[in-house]
Formats: structure tokens, C-alpha cells, sequence
């Protein structure tokens, strides 16, 4: 299947490196944003990976399927995954993920998508209309990556984004799940970060200042949070 | 006729529902601007302000007079209704913990820390009344004469109705204040917390054991002349046509009833929930020890937390302080006892390097008020930059643009530097207990 050929290219999971490995699965067709956080983790000693994201051509737009073969992937490899990062919609493909694997210790969601008070896709055209004034990044730093998906391929992944819930999917997680909530994120409520911690047994992390595409621009914080993340636990 | 909306019986400028309102936004991750109201009467506030006092003065009365209920529909207060519009505002989830009780807004920042939903046991109906304000004995024959279907409406509660000429003139004037206690647990708030505590989770109950000198009216009346502040009871009780009082009964605002502690204990023994009291004498008590705590919190997770906020009254940003890592030391009142408080606090803690004072102004210079300039002093003596962002000092305390200002204040404070997750329910009642309040468990 192309999608597999083209998600195990980017996995590239072919053999342990004694690194505590983290995989980010990045937002509905964007990347950028997220390599320089993923990179300083690698300029750290991470063994991290930043996945293609769902809905560029060649990538499944279908968050439960590009989720299934992450797990799939990450089961064909056979080593365990310290921690999976899942951005935005990105959470949604990785808690399918981590629902369908036991390899994955830590599920990371950032900013966790789509909340019910915008799930539809006139909710959430309104938000994309009305912007995010906190934003550093900006809409037209992501032109360049929306346009390996296209249009329509982004609208179906917005699509498989409002069908998946969240809420559905963590109660069949068995990683030690977070949820990361920013201060001043457009998309999700507060309410509805906190309810999926509590009713997950989830821990809620609060992250003041930001915004819904952290940790782009705050790559400094990100790696300390994941270096807490990994030496509490481990 | 139908029972009055539920929304529109309690005064929306009091301290339980104001106080409740706040602790609302933060459970909902939101900033708490304009008192809770839009930001469009936020601008008129701001408008307002422009004008002279003299025109001033009446719009304020008037304007909070409007929320006084016509005396004759008092026998349509349902506060089962108020109470359960009280439920219903929180987020639907569970929570570790659920606190009930006296209103303070200290401990409604360790609410919001928590992340725990707080129930008020006392709330202000405002009753319409035009009367002259330095007749207390009117006023109490206003209140026998107008409550007993409010008391029969609703068996549960008991009223307290308070006159302070003082503090509260420009109101007086125009409403009467009748506080009313629940003496039982309202079945709403108990089906709240059966349906909110998470397994395992606290009920807390904050028990101000603060009283004052009443009349009293009939078996659930009482009047109380004068209110917590910066005048004694006995200097109020001096003052002509001033009821004698003939016992001590729970204080109007603060003071919780005895009758709805016991209830709620044995509740919890029957439900099989862990019970928790926080037991304290007067609104002012806690503030300190919710500083304490709030600022060894920041400090493990690495902030330098060295900016206090000092909030006062309703007036206030619980979210916004978390977010900023600003630790609060809440005052009561703008008055010379809470002051005092705030100077004991600074003379105790490690120095801070900014202290941002937010006072809320009651239009009137009544006795033992504290003004900017004795905070200023206050702050400075202890080595810290005091600021006044978003009050006009020269026009205290007529200078009502504040409400519609504090929040842009807040807004503008730095960020924290660090994520946080809510304080854990027992790490607060330790902190509490360290801090010399009484904290009492019973399972």
C-alpha cells in the first residue's frame, strides 16, 4: 500500500539506537512548525522523529488509518517507543496509535483536536477564518506544506478529524497518556483538555504563554518537558 | 406568577456570586475581566468613569439599585433554583475535590489552583427599599415586615438581613440586603457532588466561624447592623436608632451557619465521602497561608515568584494569576485591618521585587478605609515596587473605571515560564494545616 510504503519511509524505525526514542505526529498537512523542536531533541540525544503529516500526498489523510499503520510500523520495528508525540489532529492519529499497540510507554497529546464544541466543519472554518492572534508562526508560514496536500485532501482529513473522537479512542490506550492544554488555544477548550485527563486517568500539563501549535518557537521548553516526561517515569 | 429567574435573585455584584463566578471561569481556563460581565459593559464602565462624581454617584446608585427585587415577589424566590444555577455553571467533569461554604476569596485562588468547583453557602438577595440610611430600625421593620414569604417559600434557609450605612450607603440607599444561609445542604449541591466527586475525591467544607452581634426578627431572621470592614460592630451598635442586639449569630457575608456544617458532615458519613473541614475566624485569615502555599508551588516548578497580587473584594483574576505565576494575597476590603494583614504578610515572607495592588473601590470614604497611599507605604517598607496599574489613585474611591480595567492588568502581566498541573487537593490542605488554619478530616 502506498500509504504504509510512505509512512514506514518516515517511521524509519529499522533499528534501536539505545536512545529514548520520541515520534511527533504533526498537525493536518504541516511540518515545518514542528522540525525545529524535533530537532533539538535529536541535537540532545533524543532519537526523534517527526512523521510525514497526515493528509501530503502520499500520506493517508484518513487519521485512523495513518494511526493503525503507525502501529503497525512501530510493531514491525519491535522496539518500544519512549514517547509519541501527537500534535493537534496529529493526537488523534497517535492515540489510534497507541490504542493499537503496547510498544508506545508515553502518549503526548498536544493541544488535542476536536474539541465538541467545534466539531463541525463550519465551526471550524470560522476559527481558521477569525485566527489566532498568538500565533507566532502565522497562516501563510504553512502555504508551502498545505500545498503538498492539496485542497481537498486537507478537507477530507478536516473530514476524518471531526469523525474520529478522541474521547472514543484513549479508554483503549495503556501508555501513560498527558495532555498538554496551551493558554491561548483557538481550537480546544480548556474544559475539554481537562475532561479527557480526568475521565483518562490522564495527567493535564497547562502550558502558559502559548499557543495551539506549541512547541513551534518554544523548542528550549519542549525538550525539558520531555526530559521530565522520560526521567520521572522511566 | 411564576418564580423569578434564578439568575436575576442574587446581587451580581456580591461576593459569593462574583467570587463563584471567578472560580467558574478558571475551571473553564478563562480570564475573569469586567467582573464577568461583556466586555461591552466593560467599556461603558470605562466610559462612565469619565464622568464628575457628582453625576456619578447617582448613576452607581441607580444602576445598582435596578438589581433590587420588588418586595412583593419575594414569595417567588426559589434559591432550590439559585442553587442549582450555581451547580450547573461548573464544566461537566469529575473533580478530586468539592468545596462548599463560606465565600473567600483566598481560598477561591487554591480552588482554581485545584482545579475544584466551589459552592457557595450564603448568597445576597437585594430587595428593593428607598429609605433613609441612618435608620437601622426602619430597616429591620422593613425586613419583618417583607420577609416571612421568602422564609416560607423556603424552609431551608435562614436570613440575615444586614444594613451598613457606612460601607454600603450608596446601595442602602436604595436596596436592602437580605443574606441568606442555606442550614441544609441543598439537594442540588448534594447531586452535584454525586455526580462531580470523582471516586475517592474530598468534600470540603470552609467554615468561617467569623459572627457578629444581631436582633432577632423571628426563628429564621436576623438583623445585623453594620458588616465586616473597617468599623467595629460596637461603634456601629453606638450610632442612634440602632437595633440592640440580643445574641451572636453567624456574620451576614462571611460567617457560615453551623446548621449547614453538621449537615453536610453527616451527608458525607451517610454517603461514605471523605469530609474535610477548613475552619478559620474572619474573611481575612486565610490569605496568608494561600500565599504561602501558592508561592512554594510556583517555586518547585522553578518560578522565581516574586510578584505578589493583592486582590480585593470581588475584584480579581484567579486564572490569570496561575497563569502568571503572581502569587495573591487577597483582601477583603480595601481597609485598614486587611492592611494590616497584608503588612504581618510582607514582614513574614522572603521579599518580593513587585507587589500589584488592585483595590475595589465602594464610593464612599467610610471609616477606617485604607487608601493607595497606605498600601503604597505598606509595600515600599518592605522593599517591593508597588503598582497601581489600572486605578486612578487620585480618584480613589470614586474611581469605578477599575472594574473595567483590572483585567487588562492581569492580561499584561508576564507569563509563567514553566507548564503546570493542578495543585493535588492534599498538598493544599497540608499547606493549609502548616499554615496554622484548622483542618479537620473525618472519613
Amino acid at each position: 500500500m502506498q500509504h504504509d510504503v510512505e509512512l514506514s519511509k518516515e517511521v524509519d524505525v529499522a533499528r534501536s539506537t539505545g536512545l529514548a526514542r520520541v515520534i511527533v505526529v504533526p498537525g493536518l498537512a504541516v511540518h515545518k512548525y514542528a522540525e525545529p523542536p524535533v530537532r533539538h531533541l535529536r541535537d540532545n540525544g533524543y532519537d526523534a522523529r517527526l512523521l510525514s503529516p497526515p493528509a501530503w500526498r502520499g500520506i493517508d489523510h484518513d487519521l485512523e488509518r495513518y494511526g493503525r499503520n503507525l502501529a503497525a510500523d512501530i510493531e514491525r520495528e519491535g522496539a518500544p517507543v519512549d514517547v509519541l508525540v501527537g500534535l493537534s489532529v496529529g493526537t488523534q492519529a497517535a492515540a489510534v496509535a497507541a490504542s493499537s499497540t503496547d510498544l508506545v510507554k508515553r502518549l503526548v497529546l498536544v493541544s488535542p483536536t476536536i474539541d465538541p464544541a467545534y466539531r463541525s466543519m463550519i465551526k471550524q472554518s470560522l476559527v481558521f477564518v477569525r485566527g489566532d492572534p498568538h500565533d507566532t508562526s502565522g497562516y501563510l508560514s504553512h502555504v508551502p506544506d498545505w500545498s503538498r496536500a492539496g485542497v481537498i485532501r486537507i478537507f477530507r482529513g478536516f473530514a476524518s478529524a471531526i469523525a474520529l473522537h478522541l474521547e472514543d479512542i484513549l479508554p483503549k490506550v495503556h501508555a501513560a497518556v498527558t495532555i498538554i492544554h496551551t493558554e491561548y488555544d483557538p481550537l480546544t477548550t480548556h474544559t475539554y483538555a481537562a475532561s479527557l485527563a480526568e475521565s483518562n486517568g490522564a495527567r493535564l500539563v497547562l502550558m502558559p504563554g502559548v499557543s495551539h501549535s506549541w512547541p513551534n518557537a518554544d523548542s528550549a521548553r519542549f525538550l525539558r518537558f520531555v526530559d521530565e516526561l522520560v526521567s520521572n517515569e522511566s | 406568577m411564576s418564580d423569578l429567574d434564578p439568575t436575576e435573585v442574587v446581587a451580581s455584584f456580591d461576593s459569593a456570586s462574583v467570587l463563584h463566578a471567578a472560580t467558574v471561569a478558571a475551571l473553564n481556563g478563562q480570564p475573569f475581566p469586567n467582573l464577568g460581565s461583556s466586555a461591552l459593559a466593560g467599556l461603558g464602565v470605562r466610559a462612565a468613569a469619565r464622568l464628575p462624581w457628582s453625576v456619578l454617584r447617582g448613576v452607581y446608585t441607580r444602576i445598582g439599585a435596578s438589581e433590587g427585587i420588588n418586595p412583593k415577589r419575594l414569595g417567588d424566590v426559589n434559591l432550590s433554583a439559585v442553587a442549582a444555577s450555581f451547580a450547573d455553571r461548573y464544566p461537566e467533569r469529575r473533580y478530586p475535590a468539592v468545596l462548599l461554604g463560606s465565600s473567600n476569596g483566598a481560598l477561591i485562588h487554591l480552588s482554581a489552583a485545584m482545579q475544584v468547583p466551589w459552592l457557595p453557602d450564603t448568597v445576597l438577595v437585594p430587595v428593593a427599599r428607598v429609605g433613609d440610611t441612618d435608620r437601622p430600625d426602619q430597616a429591620l421593620e422593613f425586613g419583618r415586615s417583607v420577609a416571612p414569604v421568602l422564609l416560607d417559600r423556603n424552609p431551608d434557609i435562614a436570613l440575615h438581613h444586614m444594613h451598613d450605612q457606612l460601607q454600603d450607603v450608596l446601595m442602602a440607599e436604595r436596596m436592602s440586603y437580605f443574606r441568606v444561609k442555606w442550614r441544609r445542604l441543598p439537594d442540588e449541591y448534594a447531586a452535584f457532588v454525586q455526580k462531580h466527586l470523582a471516586p475517592g475525591g474530598t468534600v470540603v467544607v470552609i467554615n468561617d466561624n467569623s459572627t457578629w452581634p444581631v436582633t432577632r426578627v423571628g426563628p429564621r431572621h436576623v438583623f445585623q447592623a453594620g458588616g465586616r470592614g473597617g468599623t467595629q460592630p460596637e461603634e456601629y451598635l453606638a450610632r442612634p436608632h440602632t437595633p440592640a442586639p440580643d445574641e451572636e449569630a453567624a456574620e451576614s457575608e462571611w460567617g457560615l451557619d453551623p446548621n449547614f456544617r453538621d449537615d453536610v458532615g453527616t451527608w458525607c458519613d451517610q454517603h461514605g465521602y471523605r469530609y474535610v473541614e477548613i475552619g478559620y475566624v474572619g474573611p481575612q485569615a486565610p490569605a496568608a497561608a494561600v500565599a504561602t502555599i501558592m508561592r512554594e508551588w510556583y517555586r518547585a516548578r522553578g518560578e522565581p515568584a516574586n510578584r505578589l497580587v493583592v486582590p480585593c473584594f470581588i475584584l480579581g483574576d484567579p486564572w490569570l494569576t496561575i497563569c502568571t505565576a503572581a502569587v495573591p494575597f487577597w483582601i477583603h476590603f480595601a481597609v485598614q485591618p486587611a492592611l494590616q494583614a497584608l503588612q504581618e504578610y510582607l514582614g513574614k515572607a522572603e521579599p518580593y521585587r513587585d507587589v500589584n495592588v488592585f483595590l475595589f473601590e465602594h464610593g464612599t470614604s467610610s471609616p477606617g478605609i485604607a487608601t493607595p497611599q497606605d498600601f503604597r507605604s505598606v509595600v515600599h517598607r518592605h522593599g517591593a515596587a508597588a503598582n497601581f496599574d489600572g486605578l486612578d489613585a487620585e480618584r480613589f474611591p470614586h474611581d469605578i473605571g477599575t472594574l473595567g480595567r483590572y483585567g487588562r492588568v492581569f492580561d499584561q502581566l508576564p507569563r509563567a515560564r514553566h507548564p503546570w498541573s493542578p495543585l493535588p487537593v492534599n498538598e493544599a490542605l497540608s499547606g493549609l494545616s502548616a499554615a496554622g488554619l484548622s483542618v479537620t478530616t473525618s472519613c
